[in-house]
């Protein structure tokens, strides 16, 4: 289902009317009929029924690992078989190419990724005891197919996000207001930023055998191209984020200005926080504590040292961590390579962490300058991109005529002379963009300091409602969408 | 209380920012300086009253002559009609009148080429034919069901904020001023400008344009995607159920509703070579619905005389065949025109005028440009056709002959010159066509 299209307008509108007019302790069955119903039309009725076999092998071992609380053999059993199923029925419907069957029938579910998580998740708290077995499989499924956040996420755990969708919420003005305005935003990063970025990326990627441009041309197209990505990914979830918000429901944020990211560790505490949270809690902490590991952690600070030993200790987690979320984005080699990529820049600046600290004090770098910090963060944005070059590539042939083109036929004048506009957005176009990500930019700048939506709340009331009627303006009659356009699909909704 | 009232206050002064600026975009981007039916509608609403509405498309608009309808009728004419105006269009103007008006009579011009093009409604991908009529209604649960019917959901904005339609490629400093400087004047606001789409084409009042431009006879030359043969399996659902909509409507509100179709050229008729099927499809399908349906194509030359003289294209009469028109529409008003002023058939029609040739009817296709030959009677008529060049010879592609169909290699196009005559004993006439 469209974001942009009245169906999807209009789910929304009924499930907030409901919401909102009948008794508070039936409103979470309006929100879970409206989360069946948008599910199915989304995905179609086969992922909803993959969906809830996923929902009842959690359901079932829950409460069985619940009962087997003091019998720890059983207990693990029971988790061990649970994760193997729902792994093994995401893996095979997700990967399903790899599987000596024709799975023709079935289609990769909408969202798959980010419930089967959501539900090991869960399982692994309830192994852990940080929280209680759910009893009521209709709020487990809830819970599960909540539908602003099936298709991307975010990845909320059961104990955070499952209270708060059972209460029913009361009207509230100002929470409603504070969900418009981040709905808006989304569509702003959506519709006038991203959907037009891809006109251009679209044009220079699609087809890179073709380009014929210059460097230039290629290095604007790969920045434009990684806001984009974050526009499109995070226009999302302001969009499902506002909905919730709307009906008092609070989800995680998965974005918090990852552009303004001073190293690669920090980036990722940043950008799509929540599955960064979900690597954390359930692969680096287990294996970090896992007896094997510090085992061998210890061995290697008898041969080697102690600064070897304790580097074991960090790589063994973040490089399952890294590889994981390569896969988790897809398979194939351009993902492997791109978890690779983030694992050894992460491990790398981890371990040699003293080095460089000595490095930047033998250069005489003044670490505090201002000018230190846009130095590294547009490192790290550059890191971002080249990360993004290689997950935009197939094949390293590709790669190397990316390369090729960057140091060897940079044609910087293309920039201005007008071939830039041949490349699927017009002046015009290519105004707005640059406006809009300086707009971004900005108010980015502005919520790293603290809340923008406050600040425009202290205004008088006249400038807030120009503020308001500009941005409703600017989005409809900037966005792209509408004859003539189809809505791209948001790009992490097949992860 | 005051809190609520606080909120409330605010929520509207936010939409009417909106709104505000979205009319301002409006305003500054959309270029209506020229447009005949921002004329029409607002003549429309400024009526004292309208006893006989008539709607349609360009067959109407084109083809009566208000002035003389009233003057032999005695009732007030209006022609709210458009170019290829569909009927989802035509209906929402009968509701818009009859509203505003005490109507008496509906006269819908159903021309084959409107109903044939008209298609799904949800499926159109060009409203510019719906827009021309609803960017003028006055804001009503009407214009919104007709907004919202006429499409698909992807277009229901650009529907009601015209400013999204153009697009920002289009943008520049110099259109706005362009576009300001325009609406600025007095010709503009006070709807006194009467320029109606080229230069033959005046907007002369109650929804009327005149057309100048006259055919000279022999002389057509149109592409044959206008003078195909007509495929009523091509009329859509929605055309018929909005045709039956209409009668339902005008049946309930007591008003006398009649279908009509406009006279159209002999060559178009002989050209697509069916004209009858459809007046039998439109026949069936208001039989039994007590709506009359009067095809003028079927008038014998008594009463209208065939000039192509009285006509701008193949399809349409210009203002000269509108006068004509207008004075027996004007009969038909009266009912003074009696049954036998209409052929059986466009076929016998046909068959009873003297053979005539009427020009060419072409289709571009790889291989050449086909060419057919267009007579009222193929059978008695015999064709030379050759090619002339300014840089060379000319070039003989056909001695005389019945045959009427040719295709001519691109590199091989000229100056087409067809001499034709009357088999046997035949007076020999050349025509050239200037390709």
């Amino acid at each position: 289902m469209n974001f942009v299209s009245v169906q999807f307008f209009s789910v929304v509108f009924i499930t907030v009317v409901l919401y909102f007019s009948i008794p508070r302790k039936y409103r979470w069955y309006v929100l879970f009929a409206s989360s069946c119903y948008f599910y199915a039309v989304a995905a179609g009725k086969g992922a909803v029924l993959v969906a809830f076999v996923t929902i009842s092998i959690a359901y079932i071992f829950a409460l069985w690992i619940e009962k087997a609380a003091g019998d720890r053999k059983k207990k693990k059993l029971y988790m061990a078989i649970a994760v193997i199923l729902i792994v093994s029925l995401w893996a095979v419907l997700k990967r399903k190419r790899y599987v000596p069957y024709d799975f023709a029938w079935l289609v990769v579910p909408l969202g798959i990724s980010y419930y089967t998580f959501s539900l090991i998740g869960y399982l692994a708290d309830v192994y852990y005891r940080k929280e209680p077995a759910e009893h009521n499989i209709l709020k487990l499924s809830l819970y599960t197919l909540y539908f602003p956040k099936i298709m991307q996420g975010p990845i909320s755990k059961f104990r955070f996000i499952g209270p708060q969708l059972i209460e029913g919420h009361v009207w509230d003005y100002q929470r409603v207001c504070y969900g418009l305005q981040r709905i808006l935003w989304g569509y702003f990063k959506k519709l006038v930023i991203a959907e037009r970025a891809a006109l251009m990326t679209e044009s220079v990627f699609h087809d890179f055998s073709d380009y014929s441009g210059g460097g230039a041309v290629l290095i604007v197209a790969t920045v434009i191209a990684t806001f984009r990505h974050y526009c499109d990914f995070s226009g999302y979830m302001d969009i499902v984020t506002g909905i919730s918000q709307i009906m008092g429901i609070e989800l995680e944020d998965n974005f918090r200005q990852p552009f303004f990211s001073k190293s690669a560790a920090e980036f990722w505490r940043r950008w799509h926080i929540t599955l960064g949270v979900w690597f954390k809690d359930y692969v680096y902490m287990p294996l970090a504590i896992d007896p094997k590991v510090i085992r061998l952690s210890g061995w290697m600070r008898a041969r080697f040292g102690k600064r070897v030993g304790k580097a074991v200790l960090t790589m063994i987690p973040l490089a399952a961590v890294w590889l994981l979320t390569g896969l988790w984005h897809g398979t194939g080699v351009r993902y492997i390579v791109w978890g690779v990529y983030w694992g050894s820049i992460i491990i790398f600046s981890n371990v040699f962490a003293p080095e460089i600290s000595w490095f930047t004090r033998v250069l005489r770098i003044n670490t505090e300058s201002v000018d230190w910090h846009i130095f590294q963060i547009l490192r790290t944005f550059a890191l971002f991109m080249a990360g993004l070059v290689c997950s935009t590539f197939v094949g390293l042939r590709e790669l190397k005529r990316y390369a090729w083109i960057v140091i060897r036929k940079f044609e910087l004048p293309q920039l201005w002379d007008k071939t830039i506009y041949s490349y699927g957005l017009d002046k015009n176009n290519m105004m707005i963009l640059y406006i809009s990500i300086v707009i971004l930019l900005m108010v980015e700048t502005e919520q790293q300091k603290g809340s923008v939506r406050e600040k425009i709340g202290n205004l008088n009331a006249v400038s807030r409602w120009i503020i308001y009627a500009a941005a409703v303006l600017y989005v409809a009659f900037l966005g792209i969408y509408g004859p003539g356009y189809s809505i791209r699909d948001f790009e992490y909704m097949f992860f | 209380m005051k809190k609520k009232l606080k909120q409330s206050i605010a929520v509207i002064a936010v939409c009417v920012l909106v709104r505000s600026g979205g009319k301002l975009l409006d305003d500054l981007l959309i270029d209506d300086t020229a447009s005949y039916t921002r004329l029409m509608m607002h003549e429309f609403y400024e009526q004292d009253d309208i006893d006989i509405l008539m709607v349609g498309a360009s067959h109407c608009f084109g083809g009566i002559a208000p002035s003389i309808v009233e003057e032999n009728t005695g009732k007030s004419v209006f022609l709210a009609s458009s170019s290829s105006q569909p009927p989802d269009v035509s209906f929402a103007l009968i509701k818009e009148a009859v509203k505003f008006y005490d109507i008496e009579q509906i006269y819908l011009e159903i021309s084959a080429a409107i109903a044939v093009g008209t298609g799904s409604y949800k499926e159109r991908t060009d409203m510019t034919q719906v827009y021309l009529i609803s960017d003028y209604m006055r804001p009503s649960l009407n214009r919104v069901s007709l907004l919202l019917g006429a499409s698909s959901p992807e277009y229901y904005l650009n529907g009601f904020w015209y400013a999204k339609r153009t697009g920002v490629e289009t943008f520049s400093w110099e259109r706005v001023a362009s576009v300001l400087s325009k609406k600025r004047t007095d010709l503009y606001r006070e709807f006194g400008y009467d320029y109606a789409g080229n230069d033959h084409q005046t907007y002369v009042g109650n929804g009327y344009i005149a057309e100048s431009y006259q055919i000279e006879p022999s002389k057509y030359y149109n592409n044959s995607g206008n003078n195909a043969r007509i495929d009523t399996g091509m009329i859509s659902k929605d055309w018929c159920d909005t045709i039956l909509d209409m009668i339902d409507f005008c049946r309930k509100k007591n008003i006398k509703l009649t279908f009509y179709a406009a006279p159209v050229s002999n060559f178009q008729l002989a050209a697509s070579g069916n004209y009858d099927e459809y007046i039998a499809y439109v026949k069936d399908l208001v039989d039994g619905k007590a709506v009359e349906y009067v095809d003028f194509n079927l008038l014998k030359e008594d009463y209208l005389p065939y000039l192509t003289t009285n006509f701008s294209d193949g399809d349409h009469l210009n203002m000269y065949g509108a006068e004509a028109f207008s004075k027996i529409f004007s009969d038909y008003v009266n009912n003074e025109l009696p049954r036998e002023a209409f052929y059986g058939s466009v076929r016998e029609k046909l068959e009873k005028t003297e053979p005539e040739y009427y020009g060419i009817a072409y289709r571009d296709d790889t291989d050449g440009q086909r060419i057919r030959l267009i007579s009222n009677h193929p059978g008695k008529l015999e064709y030379k056709v050759e090619m002339a060049y300014d840089d060379r010879e000319s070039l003989l592609f056909q001695d005389f002959s019945q045959n009427s169909q040719l295709c001519i290699p691109y590199d091989q196009l000229g100056t087409i010159v067809v001499t034709y005559r009357l088999i046997g004993n035949g007076e020999e006439v050349s025509i050239r066509y200037d390709a």
